[in-house]
């Protein structure tokens, strides 16, 4: 029995209430058990005068309880230990200066990105337009990526324009990073934020059009980003032939919309064939 | 004329103030500016949405309580044309010079004449003298609410804290209500605490009940000692205002000249924001904007509190973060041992340099063993709040997979209240500002900002 146990079995007692605790037998146990460490130190033989009389059947017993967990609640912060981690290993830092703005500019932000209610997107999108610096502030950043996923589509349209506007690269990068492949929900928000860079991120779109374990709206989303480039035209071609249906029609609205006669040849035969199949 | 963005902010009601204000300097609403050849006047014609422009004025004749003067018919203080004519001193627009008006003049000085009298009174000891007889009735009613509180307490632990809800609800929210009647509003607010949690046990049993005892044996502390307190004032036929906190505990409130009065004034203090931030007490039924400030001259720690009523918060002014070092002529401070409350009326603001950083690591704590047993000293008492607010040294932050420590030697102190991805991208730092708790026999820190050699970062705001 030790102190941070004896107050445990005082709070039970206060919960179910103090004309109970002449049946409470845990408690008389643990009143019982105390005593023998009432020796230990002055203010455990204190504790235990003041706690003996709980055990007792007869007299008031809220006054008791009440004085019992006054006392025992003061002992157990004065015996409060740190912690006693096994391994640990220190946290990466950077070198970069944070931007800081007040609580006022950041507040309102983080309240417009991450809470519910009307009014939200006006915050957001008069912070765009005043290039506000409240849209550098590092305690922002965390919420515009969680805002891409925002019930509200304006809402995260507005968040990845802001993160593209504001942070370029960097948010490109992270949101790369941080891309799960079979997660669609969340990674097609990212992956269309990643888009407002155009075929400057071709070999990233590639990647997920070629690995087949990504979802497949994922992969599907990654087609049509193909049409930044009309270099693109071969590995469409491709796709066209040997595809899944979903990539397959993506892949022939690509191409339909590439100016190169390979393409212009290519759609031209698949929808010959494709109508001769239906019989037109 | 000390005219900064940080003192504007500071002296602007609220953050619409300031961007409205912004809007109309940018947009160039005043149409005339004037300011006095001796740089304490300034005043402006400004377009606005009636027939007339508005003649919008501030005088700086007592630099540290600047008084705005608008003929708009807008009830905000100051109002938005006040906090415009600054921002445009701020961009060095082009001002005529002008006399300073009659009118003016006139209220100057009316406003140091008042000043002379009521400094006549205080040092001929001519204020205004409490009213015994008055002060000996409200103890009387403060003890019989008193009674009706401990009356409270007994039946919820008699009964038992997790048999409480249902049709007792009403009746504590009935007691509440009565203890504001008997001057007891602190009390009044444990009480409306309690009935909150009352509602949440539906929600989560275990923390309901938790919260409830805590509450439950704070009320108790605070009706023992207030109720010997009071006694022994009616007995002596004094008046109860003295350097005690208790006397905030039972429902107390300051008011500046009274503190004055007994010593807890102190002169010219320059003190330097080490974290803010905004939280909503539902027992009370307010905001309350809470700044941690560092005396520069002392390194105390001490916190301001601006409470907003919802009922009021049109008409309340809203703090907000200040980047820069406050210098205030008489800084007011409530009674108490650790992290006290201040307010101060008049200030200025200057802007931080990196000697005040220095001086706030020099304050530092270097032994976290003895700051971790005197911040436990003082939480331990059920009177004392459940957190204490210090600064201290640390070497690192590290991880154990789970959980954040700051590494100060061999003690890891558990960090709460924090994710490590807002961490790792900030610097390095050689100081913490953190809320020292306990919880289940184990220490924590809260931390609310981080000091390098360069900067305070913010972790909250």
């Amino acid at each position: 029995m030790n102190i941070f146990q004896l107050q445990e079995r005082l709070n039970s007692a206060a919960f179910a209430g103090a004309n109970l605790i002449s049946e409470d037998f845990r408690l008389k146990k643990a009143i019982e058990q105390f005593s023998e460490m009432s020796s230990a130190n002055p203010v455990f033989a204190k504790i235990y005068q003041t706690i003996k009389p709980l055990a007792e059947d007869t007299g008031d017993k809220t006054e008791l309880l009440l004085e019992s967990l006054t006392l025992v609640n003061a002992v157990c912060t004065a015996a409060a230990v740190t912690g006693k981690p096994e391994q640990t290993q220190k946290i990466p830092s950077t070198d970069t200066i944070p931007v800081q703005c007040r609580c006022s500019e950041v507040s309102a932000l983080q309240y417009a990105i991450n809470e519910k209610g009307s009014g939200r997107y006006e915050i957001i999108k008069n912070a765009l337009d005043t290039d506000s610096e409240a849209l550098l502030d590092y305690r922002i950043k965390p919420y515009l990526y969680k805002g891409l996923n925002d019930r509200y589509s304006e809402i995260g349209t507005l968040c990845g324009k802001i993160l593209i506007k504001k942070y370029g690269n960097t948010a490109i990068r992270e949101l790369k990073e941080s891309f799960d492949v079979k997660d669609s929900k969340e990674s097609l928000k990212k992956l269309r934020v990643i888009e407002n860079c155009g075929e400057v991120e071709n070999d990233f779109y590639i990647s997920l059009v070629m690995n087949e374990s990504a979802a497949i709206a994922i992969r599907e989303e990654a087609v049509r980003a193909l049409f930044f480039t009309e270099e693109n035209t071969n590995l469409l071609i491709g796709i066209l032939n040997n595809g899944k249906a979903r990539l397959r029609d993506t892949a022939l609205y690509v191409l339909k919309g590439f100016s190169n006669q390979v393409a212009k040849d290519t759609v031209y035969k698949y929808d010959q064939e494709h109508n001769v199949k239906r019989g037109n | 004329m000390n005219i900064t963005e940080e003192r504007i902010v500071a002296l602007a009601p609220n953050s619409n103030a300031v961007t409205n204000a912004k809007k109309i300097s940018k947009s160039g609403g005043f149409v005339k500016l004037y300011k006095s050849g001796d740089n304490t006047f300034i005043y402006g014609e400004c377009s606005g949405s009636g027939k007339n422009n508005y003649i919008t004025s501030v005088d700086f004749i007592d630099e540290n309580n600047p008084v705005f003067r608008c003929s708009c018919p807008s009830r905000q203080f100051p109002c938005k044309h006040g906090i415009a004519i600054l921002f445009e001193y701020l961009a060095s627009k082009k001002f005529e010079e002008c006399e300073i008006p009659a009118d003016i003049n006139e209220k100057r000085q009316k406003k140091a004449d008042s000043n002379e009298a009521k400094v006549k009174r205080e040092e001929s000891g001519e204020s205004k003298k409490p009213d015994k007889a008055a002060a000996v009735k409200k103890m009387k009613k403060q003890l019989e609410g008193m009674d009706l509180a401990e009356k409270f307490i007994n039946e919820v632990i008699s009964r038992g804290i997790s048999s409480l809800g249902g049709s007792s609800k009403a009746s504590y929210e009935d007691l509440s209500k009565q203890l504001g009647d008997y001057y007891l509003p602190e009390p009044q607010n444990i009480v409306k605490s309690i009935v909150i949690n009352i509602k949440q046990m539906s929600n989560d049993t275990n923390t309901a009940c938790n919260e409830i005892l805590k509450s439950v044996i704070k009320l108790r502390s605070v009706i023992k000692k207030g109720r010997a307190f009071l006694s022994h004032k009616i007995e002596k036929g004094e008046i109860p205002v003295e350097n005690d906190p208790l006397l905030e505990a039972i429902g107390f409130t300051w008011q500046l000249s009274q503190l004055k009065e007994i010593g807890l004034c102190r002169q010219n203090a320059e003190l330097v924001e080490l974290s803010f931030d905004m939280d909503y007490d539902d027992a009370r039924k307010e905001y309350i904007d809470t700044g941690w400030w560092i005396d520069l001259q002392t390194g105390e720690i001490s916190k301001k509190e601006n409470f907003r009523p919802i009922k009021a918060l049109k008409y309340v002014k809203q703090d907000d973060t200040c980047f820069d070092v406050v210098m205030t002529p008489e800084l007011y401070l409530y009674p108490g041992d650790i992290n006290r409350r201040i307010r101060w009326d008049s200030f200025d603001i200057r802007k931080i340099t990196g000697s005040d950083i220095k001086k706030i690591i020099d304050y530092a704590a270097g032994d976290i063993n003895a700051l971790l047993k005197s911040v436990k000293n003082h939480i331990k008492n059920p009177l004392s709040p459940d957190m204490v607010t210090v600064i201290f040294k640390y070497e690192s932050i590290v991880s154990d997979g789970d959980r954040l420590y700051a590494k100060c030697a061999d003690v890891f102190v558990e960090l709460d209240d924090i994710a490590k991805e807002n961490l790792t991208v900030l610097p390095e730092a050689d100081v913490m500002t953190a809320q020292i708790h306990v919880k289940n026999g184990v220490i924590y820190a809260r931390p609310l900002s981080l000091i390098t050699q360069n900067q305070i970062i913010r972790l909250r705001y």
